[in-house]
């Protein structure tokens, strides 16, 4: 909370100037009744055509006092609005961007999206119109029962009675309501998802045959939300009349009592009553938005609590400053164990293991063995729990993270790529690689064909998350962009999955002439891409199962064989 | 408003015939309320003008007894006026909403029953859902608007109008002079908000996919040292998010005053002019007040008015949306039907097949499939080994060629016959999130618990199954989170074993589970094949190796097909495959 109104104070004096203005635009509303009851009582009665004009020219200039007044309020306060929700949200993001691995995994990547956008954006316009609200309301009440006092003392009572007691009725409805909205948009959830469902398996579905239970299942659903709807409706039709008859109400109540203050001489007359009427529905307005801005808080709050969540988020502190070095490739894990943050078992358990600059080794398991794991650590995301991992001699947990990342050239399991163009996105490995460069990387990962058939060659398009590639084609993609990295040390997190045995036996022979002299951790399901490294690992269930060359671990390791016997069935 | 748009809009208000009663009756109560409505304020200025009048008069004694009845009849008016207002919504709001837009969801989810796959294949999710939410819910405002808006807002202009005359028809024309102006400045105003909360709406989406692009990518850009790319990325959007926003909000927040501007000028005109009245023509004080209070009621429907107009182009593209989609030519039916007992001989004979003209996926497959074989079809992705599926399971129809079944052309019998032959069990391993038993017995919904059992324990479920808190009837969640992807794959094999089918296709999954789970894969699939004439996409050795013919196709082409000695004695594309992964 404390962070996000940080943001908001260079904003305080704009705010102020802007919710008076908005105030005096009110109070200009109010004065209107005012003048008209003065033009009426001082004017008409006493027959001085010259006073009504007078009245006339002022109730000119107020209005467009008022009118300046609004039109500046609302520049201010939009100007306002926009910048704080773009602050908030570049300081989200720029968080996002700084946390650990661990913060991030437990609050999880789409939920943070809706954080830095939809979250952020809640919260910034209601803060900026309840700070709006705060000052307004106030001023707009005040006014409209001292101009009332003016008239009359009890009639100011009346108003008095009747205000508070619509804002309060307005926001109890409104509580009412929440809750009501909110099992009607789940309700609708429930239906999105029934029929994405229903589109994800229509195979299945047809070829069981049953499209009819399936489309009884959304009728159903469907009927459930329109229930949920329609109570939903009802309850938020309710306000308006409700709080429109007590208006009414009170205005009937002023004349009434305005009556007894006429004939008791007061002084009172018949304008006044009627600009009195008019005072209560100016104000009224005001209060009932104020109410619906106050409805909407609790609703905020939880907006509110997420984003504090990111903005005081621990930013890891760096065990060194950077170093520009390169370090050989020689990698080694020395009793390492590691359990997830929140997770019962170890991820990896006790594993010893040394891999000699430029060896090519085949990490191999099923899911769930800790493979990625492995890489996790390498690439420093996670500090290992226990044991040391060093690489080119120094234990990782001493360096700098941009100097333990400038030694390992990665392709991770996502394949993640970014809108741009593909030569932007090779660039990332290296930002000063020529074209030339460039095309031989692409050439060695197999991605040279598919680019050069592209009518825009590197400058093609990449759409979002590369979503206009296939899996293969991004796979290569980002392989290319490891090889222009040209660390030390490569990691290929199942990088080949999804290129079929032929480009990947091509891959692999232009990878062993490319990668010579370099390290090598190859992480794969399959046994054809580990029997060509000069060491297998084998992880299960995060212990190190078996190490050692692919013939000799056929001799020593059961769960090796295991995972050959179900690849290669018995008898190849 | 061009003719199409008209005949949607026709066709729209058809559509609410059977509601049309309802409607009226919704419509009889909103008038009351308009008269009530209207009849207040003549009463009040009536009121004013007689207090006005006994302070002239000196007879302010006798008013305290007087004016109560009028104040309670104006007090009566009041709560009628909203009482009846408010019954009339909330009947519009039941019949919209349930017989209405309900029916209209219940027709689109009806229609996907009828679809070809073809079309669902080529539709995103995304806009089947907007169809059936989005969409129909503007369809529904459309009555709202039709009702309350435009109806019953002509209706009580015309009667606050009438009633405006009545009292003074000077003072009346200015009003209604002047309001059609305000109106008139405020569409404008608002057609350039339109324009600038698309441009925003446009922004914002940007934004959110370069935060979407930003955080799921996060190891690479971690391991990359991305930050300051993205960082920079996302600020380029933000800021241009950050100026639209402004433009957006500002333009909206001008509509409000420009309203204000033409009720002041109003309120200031029937002053002046009401004081000349009162002043030269004897006109009362009471009739200024009625006439200021309906010059309000009488801008609030106009107001409205513009805005159900120009939201009347969203209700005419969104019914022209759910009309299309309820339009669309459905999937021809066919009457032919199979004998009871079906043996299982496949044959594709000169088979040829594009998903779209000019990119064939299929061209001249034949081969045969006697009763009982295994038949493995390999080769690169993207070679057309799933669409030979899709053409058995007439999912698709063959652009030439037939596909028979026990001698029958499939392509005559009905869909529904040829599809009741098959089991299948496809890499995505669909569930739907209902209890386990529920999804095993998908293919059998009267199935014993016995039954379901069985097929469970040949699939080697049963015991993971019975480990599960609830067994059986443990619901499998949304996002299937309470299952491993092994588990997944051996409940669709246990789904095929209980429909017990003569035809089997079977989609093997690219290993994604650990070693132990793999091996009872592999012996459930063993006893799912059993007896079954079977059609396996195959990247498994094992299986390819086992299987009695081997079909290897690429680029639509049926290259080789034969066993696995016979493939590799040819030493062509099978062989090469083959050999691929024992290379250096």
């Amino acid at each position: 909370m404390k962070a996000m109104l940080g943001l908001l104070k260079p904003y305080s004096k704009i705010l102020i100037l802007s919710s008076l203005a908005v105030a005096v635009s009110g109070l200009c509303d109010l004065l209107l009744p005012t003048v008209m009851s003065d033009l009426l009582n001082n004017g008409v009665y006493a027959e001085d055509f010259s006073h009504i004009l007078s009245g006339c020219a002022w109730m000119a200039l107020i209005t467009c006092a008022g009118l300046g007044c609004q039109v500046l309020g609302n520049w201010l306060s939009t100007r306002v609005a926009a910048n704080y929700c773009a602050d908030l949200r570049r300081e989200v993001f720029r968080r996002v961007n700084q946390m650990d691995f661990e913060t991030f995994g437990s609050m999880g990547a789409a939920p943070l999206v809706t954080r830095a956008t939809r979250d952020v954006q809640t919260v910034s316009w209601l803060a900026v119109s309840l700070s709006d609200t705060i000052i307004t309301i106030p001023v707009l009440f005040f006014g409209g029962v001292g101009l009332t006092m003016a008239k009359d003392f009890l009639l100011a009572l009346t108003m008095l009675a009747f205000l508070p007691g619509i804002f309060l009725l307005v926001a109890l409805i409104g509580r009412k309501i929440r809750p009501l909205w909110e099992e009607s948009d789940s309700s609708v959830d429930r239906q999105n998802e029934l029929i994405r469902q229903r589109l994800r398996g229509i195979r299945v579905i047809r070829a069981f045959q049953r499209e009819d239970s399936e489309h009884e299942k959304i009728s159903e659903a469907t009927h459930t939300m329109s229930r949920a709807m329609i109570s939903a409706n009802n309850a938020e039709s309710f306000i308006a009349p409700v709080t429109t008859f007590l208006l009414n109400a009170a205005a009937v109540l002023v004349v009434y009592f305005g009556v007894f203050r006429v004939e008791a001489g007061t002084g009172l007359t018949g304008p006044d009553l009627f600009a009195v009427v008019q005072y209560i529905a100016l104000t009224s307005g005001s209060v009932i938005t104020g109410a619906f801005t106050i409805i909407e808080m609790p609703h905020t709050r939880v907006a509110a609590k997420r984003i504090g969540q990111v903005l005081n988020a621990p930013v890891p502190a760096e065990p060194a400053p950077p170093e520009e070095v390169r370090l050989d490739g020689e990698v080694t894990l020395d009793h390492v164990t590691f359990t997830y943050p929140g997770g019962a078992a170890p991820a990896l358990e006790d594993i010893t293991l040394d891999l000699p600059a430029g060896k090519k080794a085949a990490v191999i398991g099923g899911t769930g063995s800790g493979k990625t794991t492995l890489v996790r650590l390498l690439l420093g995301f996670y500090p290992a729990g226990s044991g040391v991992i060093t690489l080119g001699g120094r234990d990782i947990s001493t360096l700098n993270r941009r100097t333990l990342r400038d030694q390992l050239s990665p392709v991770l399991q996502s394949a993640a790529l970014y809108s741009g163009t593909l030569r932007e996105n090779l660039l990332m490995g290296r930002p000063d690689a020529t074209d030339e460069e460039i095309w031989s990387a692409l050439e060695d990962a197999q991605a040279a064909d598919f680019v050069r058939a592209l009518p825009e060659g590197l400058d093609h398009p990449v759409k979002q998350s590369g979503k206009n590639l296939s899996g293969g084609q991004k796979q290569r993609l980002c392989i290319a962009r490891a090889l222009l990295k040209d660390a030390p040390v490569f990691l290929f997190d199942d990088s080949f999955s999804a290129l079929d045995f032929l480009t990947e036996a091509r891959l692999r022979s232009a990878l062993a002439r490319r990668l010579a002299g370099r390290t090598q951790i190859i992480i794969t399901q399959r046994v054809s891409t580990a029997s060509h490294c000069d060491r297998v690992f084998v992880l299960d269930g995060g212990r190190l199962a078996g190490a050692g060359t692919h013939e000799e671990l056929l001799r020593t390791c059961p769960v090796y064989r295991e995972i050959c016997a179900s690849q290669k069935g018995g008898n190849v | 408003m061009k003719k199409e748009d008209r005949s949607i809009l026709l066709r729209l208000t058809k559509e609410a015939a059977p509601i049309a009663w309802g409607l009226l009756l919704a419509a009889g109560l909103n008038i009351a309320s308009v008269l009530c409505a209207v009849a207040a304020p003549a009463l009040l200025g009536e009121v004013i003008q007689r207090i006005c009048d006994s302070a002239v008069e000196g007879t302010l004694a006798s008013l305290s007894a007087a004016l109560p009845p009028a104040l309670g009849l104006l007090l009566v008016l009041y709560l009628a006026d909203q009482a009846l207002g408010y019954a009339s919504r909330i009947l519009m709001n039941r019949l919209v909403t349930s017989r209405f837009t309900c029916g209209f969801r219940i027709r689109i989810s009806d229609k996907l029953r009828r679809l070809p796959v073809r079309y669902l294949d080529q539709t995103p999710v995304g806009e089947v859902l907007s169809r059936m939410t989005g969409d129909v819910g503007d369809m529904g405002s459309y009555l709202h608007q039709v009702f309350d808006g435009l109806v019953m807002g002509a209706f009580q202009l015309t009667v606050v109008a009438a009633a405006m005359f009545r009292e003074n028809w000077l003072l009346a024309c200015f009003v209604v002079v002047l309001t059609p102006v305000s109106l008139w400045i405020s569409t404008k105003v608002s057609a350039v908000c339109t324009r600038n909360f698309d441009r925003m709406f446009e922004s914002s989406e940007n934004l959110t996919a370069v935060t979407e692009e930003a955080f799921s990518n996060y190891e690479t850009a971690r391991a990359y040292g991305l930050e300051t790319f993205t960082q920079e990325k996302h600020e380029k959007e933000n800021a241009a998010l950050a100026d639209r926003t402004f433009r957006a909000h500002f333009t909206s927040g001008l509509v409000p005053p420009v309203v204000r501007l033409t009720n002041a000028v109003a309120y200031i005109l029937i002053n002046l002019l009401g004081g000349w009245l009162i002043l030269t023509h004897g006109l009362g004080v009471g009739a200024v007040v009625t006439v200021i209070l309906y010059a309000r009621q009488f801008a609030s429907p106009l107001e409205m008015l513009a805005d159900d107009i120009s939201y009347l182009h969203w209700v005419v593209a969104a019914a022209r949306r759910v009309f299309a989609f309820l339009d669309m030519d459905e999937e021809p039916v066919q009457k032919g039907v199979l004998p009871a007992a079906t043996r299982g001989e496949v044959v594709f004979q000169d088979v040829s097949f594009a998903y779209e003209k000019d990119r064939p996926i299929l061209q001249n497959v034949t081969f045969r499939a006697e009763p009982g074989q295994k038949i493995a079809i390999v080769g690169p992705t993207g070679g057309g080994k799933t669409t030979l599926v899709n053409l058995l399971m007439r999912f698709y129809d063959p652009d030439a060629g037939t596909i028979t079944l026990d001698g029958q052309n499939t392509a005559e019998i009905e869909r529904e016959a040829v599809r009741s032959r098959v089991a299948m069990v496809l890499q995505d391993t669909w569930l739907f999130p209902g209890t386990l038993r529920e999804n095993v017995a998908y293919g059998r919904p009267d199935a014993t618990g016995e039954e379901v059992e069985a097929a469970c324990r040949r699939a080697y479920c049963h015991s993971f199954i019975r480990a599960m808190p609830q067994g059986y009837d443990t619901p499998i969640r949304e996002d299937s989170s309470n299952l491993s992807g092994g588990q997944k794959q051996l409940l669709t094999i246990a789904r095929a074993l209980l429909a017990d089918r003569p035809l089997l296709i079977l989609d093997e999954a690219t290993s994604n589970v650990d070693t132990r789970t793999e091996v009872l894969i592999q012996k459930a699939m063993g006893n799912l094949m059993r007896g079954r004439t079977c059609f396996l996409i195959a990247h498994r050795l094992s299986t390819i190796v086992d299987a009695d013919r081997i079909l290897v196709i690429d680029h639509g082409k049926l290259l080789e097909q034969g066993t696995h000695e016979e493939l590799l004695a040819r030493n062509g594309f099978y062989a090469k495959l083959y050999n691929s992964q024992y290379e250096e």
